[in-house]
């Protein structure tokens, strides 16, 4: 195995490590250790971003050209945001809860050999706003994977307390209002990022129109116009609670769906990549 | 040949034996109590009664001198009259015993070992409480004077020397847990109790400890409601007053001893419409209760009542079952020991009507 594979595979295991200490924990009924999942998330996160560094420099750019590179790079998001919110939060299962989604993510993207089979260098032609776009494009798709997995926290809690059940192991969940202000954060930054990354891609497709995939565009435009109503709804106190976070984890599974349509229309489409500095079709949630 | 002495004879309902509509319909009001002890101290054969009414209980003690089974039969039909509950389905409900098995009950109770909410220490204040009353009505005779004596005892040493008591979940305790489970940070909750009972007061003064600053107490009793305040730091809201405010409350607890609904479901959607991403956490405390049941299924409303939160303490009193067990046995050889002192030739042959058990969560005294 490559250096930069086993290296990022090594990271998906050390986040299981973090999930299944979390999990042994609660069926012991006892709180997670919050430093020991937090220092393993770290270690994890530092091996996974030198493998993903190493794969960048091979491939000679953000390192997103197959599924692989791309569900690596989305578990990366997950884990970044955690490490930059967390501490914010201080909420201790936000890492137990991303670390499992970031193995999860990881290690389903290393359990079939061929999505690494092809490796697309210069994927971005020497573009850096296109690389710019796919980066904050699957930075976004991580900070809704979180969202989506927070919002199942939310249910699960919701579900609880409605039903008067009172699961011992699941009394270190955060509360109703945690989730809730958690959630709204994680929508407005993901949408933020998403929009941004958007931004730069339209730019991109005004300047190079052929180089789009009408059923990506579609698909993000969509994406992108679903969240933003499910935000407004939000900040005008009509969507909440229970619905947003049913809606925050069905719209996560469209955005990966999306990302397999991408993948398809790719395969059927792509064309050679262009030559350095100028625009290529890019496969990224964003990329239009 | 001299007049054996009055026995001792139990009828009552529990939690364990009816449901809470049926405990509801059998609460009694300050008047009825009064109306059942008049009744009681006219009753024929019935020389001492003291009557033990919770929110989860019903129980007369009497010592009679007539048969058990005819004492019985008084003692539910009085029961009836006064509650206007019919006696048919009020007989289908209810338990009797005599003698020690109603000794041994006695004990269990006043341990907390029969309430819903196991090892729960409320229950030998009531049981005390009790006690006075019948004293102050002259239907305190000499055994039962001796019996609810030793009772107090037995419980004391329960609680001191038992497991039953070691990480007890009070009520008030569970609702902070769960308010805690929807809130996180309670100090920012704005909280509400409406009536100023003996349990509405435990739970208040719960979540004053645990930091709530907004906390304010309306009740129908100016006096002992300005009490709590005090004790709470909290403020006082007229009782007139507190529906217009009821959207302001983050944690409304509700104690009071009305006999009907207080807060209908229109009044809580109502509420959450005007506060609707902000969660609304309704503690009915009350028997007969005080917010409408169906209120709970609106979204982000969170409503529990007396009987959720003892099951919850239940259910972090389960690690300690063996801990109940062994002061089931404990208690029982003390209902022994005292009941060798007082009756042992004295006990009425066991009645027909003691054939309806006693409920199943205090089992077999056998």
């Amino acid at each position: 195995m490559e250096p930069d594979r086993l290296l990022m595979v090594i990271g998906a295991l050390v986040y299981t490590c973090a999930a299944a200490l979390t999990l042994a924990s609660l069926a012991r009924r006892q709180p997670p250790p919050h430093q020991v999942v937090f220092g393993l998330v770290l270690i994890g996160f530092g091996i996974q971003s030198t493998g993903l560094h190493l794969r960048g420099v091979s491939v000679g750019g953000c390192p997103i050209g197959n599924t692989f590179e791309v569900l690596q790079f989305i578990s990366w998001s997950v884990i970044l945001v955690y490490v930059f919110t967390g501490a914010v939060y201080r909420v201790t299962i936000l890492g137990a809860v991303s670390a499992t989604l970031a193995a999860v993510l990881a290690l389903t993207s290393a359990a079939v050999p061929a999505w690494d089979a092809t490796r697309r260098t210069n994927l971005f032609g020497g573009n850096v706003w296109v690389e710019i776009h796919a980066a904050l494009a699957f930075l976004s798709y991580g900070i809704f994977g979180l969202l989506a997995a927070t919002s199942v926290l939310f249910l699960l809690q919701n579900y609880s307390l409605k039903k008067k059940l009172w699961p011992s192991r699941l009394r270190f969940l955060p509360s109703v209002v945690q989730l809730e202000a958690i959630n709204l954060r994680l929508l407005a930054v993901g949408f933020a990022v998403f929009t941004t990354a958007l931004c730069i891609a339209f730019i991109h497709v005004f300047a190079h129109p052929a180089a789009v995939f009408p059923t990506k565009l579609l698909s993000t435009v969509l994406l992108w116009i679903a969240y933003g109503i499910v935000l407004v709804l939000r900040m005008r106190q009509s969507l909440f609670g229970r619905r947003l976070a049913w809606v925050n984890a069905v719209l996560f599974l469209f955005a990966l769906v999306t990302l397999w349509s991408v993948e398809a229309s790719r395969k059927d489409n792509s064309p050679e990549p262009p030559p350095a500095a100028q625009a290529a079709p890019v496969r990224s949630p964003g990329d239009s | 040949m001299p007049e054996p002495p009055p026995a001792i004879v139990l009828v009552g309902v529990n939690h364990a034996s009816a449901s809470l509509a049926v405990r509801e319909a059998l609460s009694l009001s300050a008047g009825q109590l009064e109306d059942l002890y008049d009744r009681l101290a006219r009753t024929e054969g019935v020389v001492g009664a003291v009557v033990l009414g919770t929110c989860n209980r019903v129980e007369i003690y009497a010592t009679v001198t007539t048969s058990a089974d005819t004492a019985m039969t008084q003692l539910e039909s009085l029961l009836s009259v006064v509650t206007t509950y019919p006696v048919e389905p009020l007989r289908e409900v209810s338990y009797g015993a005599t003698g020690l098995d109603a000794l041994r009950h006695l004990y269990r109770v006043a341990a907390g070992l029969d309430s819903q909410m196991v090892g729960e220490t409320e229950i030998l204040g009531q049981v005390k409480a009790s006690y006075r009353q019948a004293e102050e009505r002259k239907l305190l005779n000499k055994p039962l004077h001796r019996v609810f004596q030793k009772t107090f005892q037995a419980a004391k040493w329960a609680r001191t020397h038992t497991g039953i008591c070691e990480g007890q979940v009070s009520i008030g305790n569970v609702a902070v847990e769960l308010a805690q489970r929807i809130f996180g940070d309670l100090a920012p909750s704005k909280t509400l109790v409406i009536g100023s009972g003996e349990v509405g007061r435990d739970v208040a003064k719960a979540f004053a400890s645990r930091g709530v600053r907004a906390m304010a107490i309306a009740g129908r009793t100016e006096d002992r409601a300005r009490a709590l305040a005090e004790e709470t730091g909290g403020r006082i809201v007229p009782f007139a007053e507190w529906p217009q405010t009821l959207p302001d409350w983050d944690i409304v607890i509700c104690a009071t001893s009305a006999q009907h609904v207080l807060i209908g479901k229109d009044a809580v959607a109502a509420a959450i419409r005007r506060r609707p991403a902000r969660p609304l956490f309704l503690i009915d405390l009350a028997v007969p209760r005080d917010i409408e049941a169906g209120s709970g299924d609106l979204q982000n409303v969170y409503l529990y009542n007396f009987a959720d939160l003892a099951a919850i303490a239940n259910e972090n009193l389960r690690h300690r079952q063996a801990a109940v067990e062994a002061c089931h046995h404990a208690l029982d050889e003390r209902a022994r020991s005292l009941w060798h002192t007082i009756g042992p030739a004295r006990e009425a042959p066991r009645p027909a009507a003691a054939a309806r058990p006693l409920p199943g969560s205090i089992g077999s005294y056998n």
